[in-house]
């Protein structure tokens, strides 16, 4: 009944694995971060997510502009919505993980701070889409907008992080990596968690996208 | 090239008529300056000099960039499109308003170092920093007042599509001043602070070069 | 290790809210392709 039934069920099927190995397995026994290590399974995942969606966003919007498909502009917009949506996640559970290891809930940090700012400029995209009227001026005004934004957030989380004196995320500035500490257990759950995440992600977008096309064929 | 020229001539012989911009803009900068005189003081830290600075001037660029699309009427649009390529009307305004941010900011650093005094800055940083972060700045902020001429609502929208965009610019540039104030500062620091900005300068130039003609047509 | 069965009880919980969130989308999924489906039906009479 259902398209593509099999990679569907195969996300979801990936993502249940993860919480509940991610919650049995042995960690191995790190400073400040203790137990808490097990939200890397849920928190990374999300910005991975978010990172898909937004990519995603940027093929279709570059796609909109070569071809003028309002097919395209639909994609492009609701997998922006369905990105911000992954975002909040993980800035949530950020949060949540910032109160129980580095004290408090939001912390003066560069990659804290550039997740921010990015997020905010795709809420802006979503207040451009909604200023303008016109359909086709639409689509390609933000379209625009929408490949600025992409750039904002490589410079975001991919560069200025980097360039940070001083990071309290692993891998920036100067600190050591979790990814090095990271052993084979936690690895055989992590792997699966993001492709699992990025799977059902893309399954929420192509709900979305039919909803929409849908509305669209009764109007 | 020519139409460049010409666009840009223009540009500037509306700027002298008016003195809208410069005017203006010169008297917030320097009853801001003024108010913060008043409420603080004039002996104030460098990181205070430096924030408060780059504040002022970021409003500054705002308020002189937002109205460069939104001036030109529909029908003067029209116009424009049928005597220059899409190309050269971005990069005219993008010149025009480079120099006019130079010009602003020039002005007042010179009305800041009055009222506020000038920390030690070192130079050799601290001016192509400054050179490219208003080159920066005004090119992305003609872009996005381009995509907000677009719209209905074009200040508010200038606002909330400006301020991501600008805030990388921002942070590099405080971190670039913040750097010069130091005694001795090593070449690699240097390099590393100004090519930073140097790329995000050209990646804005290029991506609105590339995405301009998109915005222009009806 | 100590509180080994807490693990368990929030790994049962996490993994029942989540099997509880796939049926809702599996759920919507397959009310949209019946929808797509009876709109092409009647996209294929007007055509006749």
């Amino acid at each position: 009944m259902i398209k593509g039934l099999w990679w569907k069920l195969t996300g979801l099927g990936l993502i249940l694995y993860s919480i509940v190995a991610g919650q049995m397995i042995e960690v191995p026994e790190l400073p400040v971060i203790h137990e808490t290590i097990r939200n890397l399974f849920y928190h990374v995942c999300m910005w991975f997510a978010m990172f898909t969606m937004f990519g995603t966003s940027l093929v279709y919007s570059i796609k909109y502009l070569t071809g003028n498909k309002p097919k395209n502009d639909i994609m492009a917009s609701e997998s922006v919505y369905n990105g911000i949506f992954f975002g909040i996640l993980g800035l949530i559970t950020g949060m949540i993980w910032a109160k129980f290891t580095w004290g408090d809930f939001w912390t003066n940090d560069p990659q804290l701070n550039g997740a921010a700012v990015s997020m905010m400029a795709y809420l802006a995209y979503a207040v451009l889409r909604s200023s303008i009227d016109e359909k086709a001026m639409r689509a390609r005004v933000s379209a625009v907008y929408n490949i600025f934004a992409f750039m904002l957030l490589v410079i975001f989380l991919g560069v200025l992080p980097r360039l940070a004196d001083s990071s309290l995320h692993p891998g920036k500035g100067g600190n050591s990596s979790t990814m090095q500490g990271l052993d084979l257990t936690m690895r055989l759950v992590f792997y699966p968690a993001v492709i699992g995440w990025i799977i059902v992600a893309f399954w929420v977008l192509q709900i979305r996208a039919r909803k929409r096309r849908l509305l669209q064929n009764v109007n | 090239m020519k139409e460049i020229n010409e666009l840009v001539r223009k540009d500037f012989l509306l700027e002298l008529r008016q003195r809208y911009a410069i005017n203006g803009i010169l008297l917030y900068v320097v009853s801001t300056i003024f108010v913060v005189q008043l409420c603080i003081g004039r002996v104030i830290d460098e990181n205070t000099w430096i924030a408060l600075f780059w504040i002022i001037l970021l409003f500054a660029a705002f308020n002189a960039v937002s109205k460069s699309f939104v001036q030109e009427s529909a029908s003067r649009r029209l116009y424009y499109y049928m005597l220059a390529p899409a190309v050269s009307v971005v990069l005219s305004k993008m010149i025009y308003n480079s120099i006019l941010m130079l010009i602003l900011g020039l002005l007042s650093l010179i009305v800041f170092i009055v009222f506020m005094g000038f920390p030690e800055f070192n130079l050799a940083l601290f001016l192509p920093a400054f050179t490219l972060g208003c080159i920066g700045i005004s090119g992305a902020l003609t872009m996005v007042s381009a995509i907000a001429s677009r719209s209905g609502n074009n200040a508010a929208l200038m606002a909330i599509l400006g301020f991501p965009v600008v805030v990388p610019l921002l942070l590099l540039l405080v971190n670039a001043s913040r750097l010069s104030l130091k005694v001795m500062v090593p070449v690699s620091d240097i390099v590393k602070s100004i090519s930073g900005l140097f790329l995000i300068d050209v990646v804005v130039i290029v991506l609105a070069v590339i995405l301009f003609p998109y915005l222009w047509r009806d | 290790m100590v509180g080994e069965d807490k693990y368990l009880v929030v790994a049962m919980v996490m993994g029942i809210i989540f099997i509880g969130l796939g049926i809702y989308l599996y759920l919507i999924d397959r009310k949209i392709s019946r929808i797509e489906q009876r709109q092409d039906e009647i996209a294929g009479l007007n055509k006749k």
